[in-house]
């Protein structure tokens, strides 16, 4: 029976202490496995690495509220397999090191059949070449740098969400249609940041030739609490527009920095893949929920998945009943890792076996579901043909219970040439819009 | 560059280092008097902002934050110190150095327990809110009040260790704890105010910057670090050091990040390399208030 959670308990949720401990329960119900004939069958073991502390553990954590709800709904309808499926998580702490020890942790130690994971692109691409050497798979639903599936790729790694250049292409059939001319970026200075943007205004410019990318560019470090300085030089070079590759609580920093010299009037419009999902919509919220921090006007992917959208019957279940689960609405990470066992479970059941290399094979040409979107795998590269959201924020209480949403939100489906993939996988040069990045 | 953006960056070179001081100053106060490395001062700051966003949640309003924020980060200094410290006077610096990183993993994981992973924000009242006009320039009224309390505690630290008899007491006790412990200097409990008055700093330097940026884990870890920096650089146990060191990281943050950005990450450490070549003691070293 599915509750919906009223506004006033969802906002008391949001803002009370003790929210940190909520999931306990429920990990340690599924970690015990359920009883009964079927429960003595060898378990199905899932391993998921995650930012579950440091600067963006709140993503981890929708990773994990994801994951273990469906695994609850598996378990509760019979498994895969007729076996059970046990999972556990690790903190990878969002360092790279740390995420390849407890990837190797999972499968030696804890023998883990299938693996899922990574927030940060950088402990993704440390983690992605030790996939061979353990011969096992990984799904990773949010680290975005599309590294992950060209250079570092190996027949192991699936990514079933959009990749940079997906959701930058997808940025860029919204931003051909503003006005604007001079743009320039303020992101963190690693894979994910330069790619978000590369794969953005790459686009936008083949889009939209009359487009002049910036030279005065910012690049601060990942989690600087800092960004006043980087916001004025930006001001200072009167762009026209500007995208943000910032996410995490470092885009959160940066909207109540900038706001602070009249950033958003200053230049046109503020393009962010990641930097409005869920997780700063919460954050942002004031006034007990009934304002909000976030400008109206900005453009956003929610970094893949808006709850609001697509208004399928299919999607707004979902949504309730992760609402009456966690009180919360569900973050893109969170619908991507609860699609990642599906997907799982559909590739092993078409495979007949959880053996990896036969998983693999049905895998890579599969179409599968999240319950927002129809995806496919490419061979290839094994990224997935889906639909990139992208839509506008506006003041909007009344529809979602939080005073910020999406509206106009568009899906563009646009995934990078195969052909340009594998040149650069062959021939390990670096992506084509590197040139756009410029520091100095 | 007009004069009025140079005034903007030098601004917020100010801005950032009067947050700095207040949390530098704690530090170093420590240090001078107990001889101890407090790695566990960034998590009082943390705390400090967490309950700035606890307090503007349930109160909605910045100014109950200001004022009970920073105390109750005093009151867990306090109980940090009666607790923790006391029994590793005297042993050697990596026994605490163990002791007080036990203790930030401590409060980081309490935080967690309480707060949760998500990122939180907190907000200035509205008569901070808004911007000034400061020579031609829009300047944030908030990052203005900063600066403003940030030079009112320099004051107020200066007063409190050269004019006061308290500070006499922390100035003896410092230089020699034996012989002011002969003169009748109730040394423990002047310890025990020392490290509650630290713990208030830290927490009012988080107090300060929590609507300025996300509240959220690992802020205890990054401060800590530019914390450091600056009380190496103005040398451990100097007040007025930590004055100078915060004004110069400040400003080579700001400007740095206008002229060299290629370097930003590593200004901090090459700054503090530099000063510990030429002067190993720091810029002021050894001088304690």
């Amino acid at each position: 029976m599915v509750k919906k959670v009223s506004r006033r308990q969802f906002l008391k949720g949001a803002g009370a202490i003790g929210v940190g401990i909520v999931g306990g329960p429920l990990l340690q119900g599924l970690t015990r496995g359920p009883s009964g004939a079927w429960g003595a069958a060898k378990p199905i073991k899932f391993g998921g690495i995650y930012s579950l502390s440091g600067v963006v553990a709140a993503w981890g954590k929708a990773a994990q509220q994801g994951a273990m709800m469906a695994a609850m709904e598996i378990n509760q309808t019979g498994g895969i397999l007729k076996r059970p499926v046990e999972v556990r998580f690790e903190d990878d702490a969002c360092n790279p090191e740390i995420g390849v020890r407890k990837t190797r942790r999972l499968v030696l130690e804890w023998g883990a059949d299938f693996l899922h994971g990574f927030n940060h692109s950088g402990v993704a691409l440390a983690a992605v070449p030790t996939l061979p050497e353990l011969k096992r798979m990984l799904l990773v639903p949010c680290a975005a740098a599309t590294q992950v599936t060209t250079e570092a790729f190996n027949k192991y790694v699936f990514r079933p969400h959009a990749n940079c250049y997906q959701s930058g292409a997808a940025g860029a059939v919204a931003a051909a249609k503003l006005p604007y001319k001079k743009w320039t970026v303020i992101g963190p200075d690693y894979s994910y940041g330069w790619d978000s943007w590369g794969g953005f205004i790459g686009n936008l410019v083949k889009r939209k030739p009359d487009v002049e990318v910036m030279n005065t560019q910012a690049w601060p470090k990942f989690g600087a609490g800092d960004f006043t300085s980087y916001i004025l030089k930006v001001i200072e070079a009167k762009p026209d527009a500007v995208y943000s590759s910032l996410w995490g609580g470092d885009f959160i920093t940066f909207l109540k920095q900038a706001k602070r010299y009249g950033f958003f009037e200053k230049v046109g419009t503020c393009v962010t893949e990641a930097g409005l999902a869920l997780d700063a919509f919460y954050a942002l919220a004031t006034g007990g929920g009934k304002e909000s921090e976030i400008p109206e006007g900005l453009w956003t992917a929610a970094h893949g998945y808006w709850f609001e959208h697509p208004k399928t019957e299919r999607n707004k279940k979902w949504v309730d009943k992760f609402v009456s689960m966690y009180g919360e609405y569900p973050h893109i990470v969170a619908h991507d890792a609860y699609g990642i066992m599906y997907t799982y479970k559909k590739a092993i059941e078409k495979a007949k076996s959880i053996e990896t290399d036969a998983v693999i094979e049905v895998m890579e040409t599969m179409e599968f579901e999240t319950p927002g979107y129809k995806r496919k795998f490419r061979k290839e590269d094994h990224s997935a043909f889906t639909g990139v959201p992208y839509g506008r924020t506006v003041k909007a209480p009344e529809l979602t219970g939080i005073a910020m949403n999406l509206v106009d939100i568009s899906d563009a489906e646009i995934i990078e040439p195969i052909e340009d993939v594998l040149e650069r996988r062959t021939k390990k040069t670096p992506a084509p819009w590197m040139q756009y990045v410029i520091k100095g | 560059m007009t004069f009025s953006t140079f005034f903007a960056f030098f601004l917020n070179g100010l801005t950032s280092a009067m947050t700095f001081f207040i949390i530098a100053s704690g530090l170093t106060l420590i240090y001078g008097v107990l001889r101890i490395l407090n790695l566990a001062h960034g998590s009082l700051f943390m705390v400090g902002a967490f309950f700035t966003f606890q307090l503007t949640y349930w109160f909605g309003n910045f100014w109950y934050a200001l004022i009970l924020a920073p105390l109750i980060c005093a009151v867990a200094g306090v109980i940090m110190e009666r607790i923790f410290l006391r029994p590793v006077y005297g042993l050697p610096i990596p026994f605490q150095l163990l002791l007080t990183f036990g203790l930030m993993l401590l409060i980081a994981d309490i935080v967690r327990i309480f707060w949760g992973v998500a990122f939180r924000t907190a907000t200035e009242p509205r008569i901070l809110s808004g911007t000034m006009n400061i020579l031609g320039n829009s300047y944030p009224r908030y990052n203005v009040f900063v600066i403003i309390v940030g030079i009112l505690v320099g004051i107020f630290i200066w007063i409190l260790l050269t004019k006061t008899r308290f500070g006499k007491m922390i100035r003896a006790s410092s230089s020699d704890r034996e012989v002011a412990n002969g003169l009748g200097i109730n040394v423990p409990w002047l310890y025990t105010a020392v490290f509650g008055i630290g713990a208030y700093l830290a927490g009012l330097s988080g107090v300060l910057a929590a609507p300025l940026r996300s509240i959220m884990l690992e802020m205890d870890v990054h401060i800590i670090i530019e914390a450091f920096a600056i009380v190496v650089i103005g040398g451990l146990g100097s007040i007025p050091g930590a004055l100078i060191g915060s004004l110069l990281l400040g400003q080579l943050n700001s400007f740095g990040t206008l002229y060299i950005p290629k370097f930003e990450m590593a200004f901090t450490y090459v700054f503090m390399a530099i000063i510990l070549l030429i002067r190993p003691k720091g810029l002021l070293g050894e001088e304690v208030g």
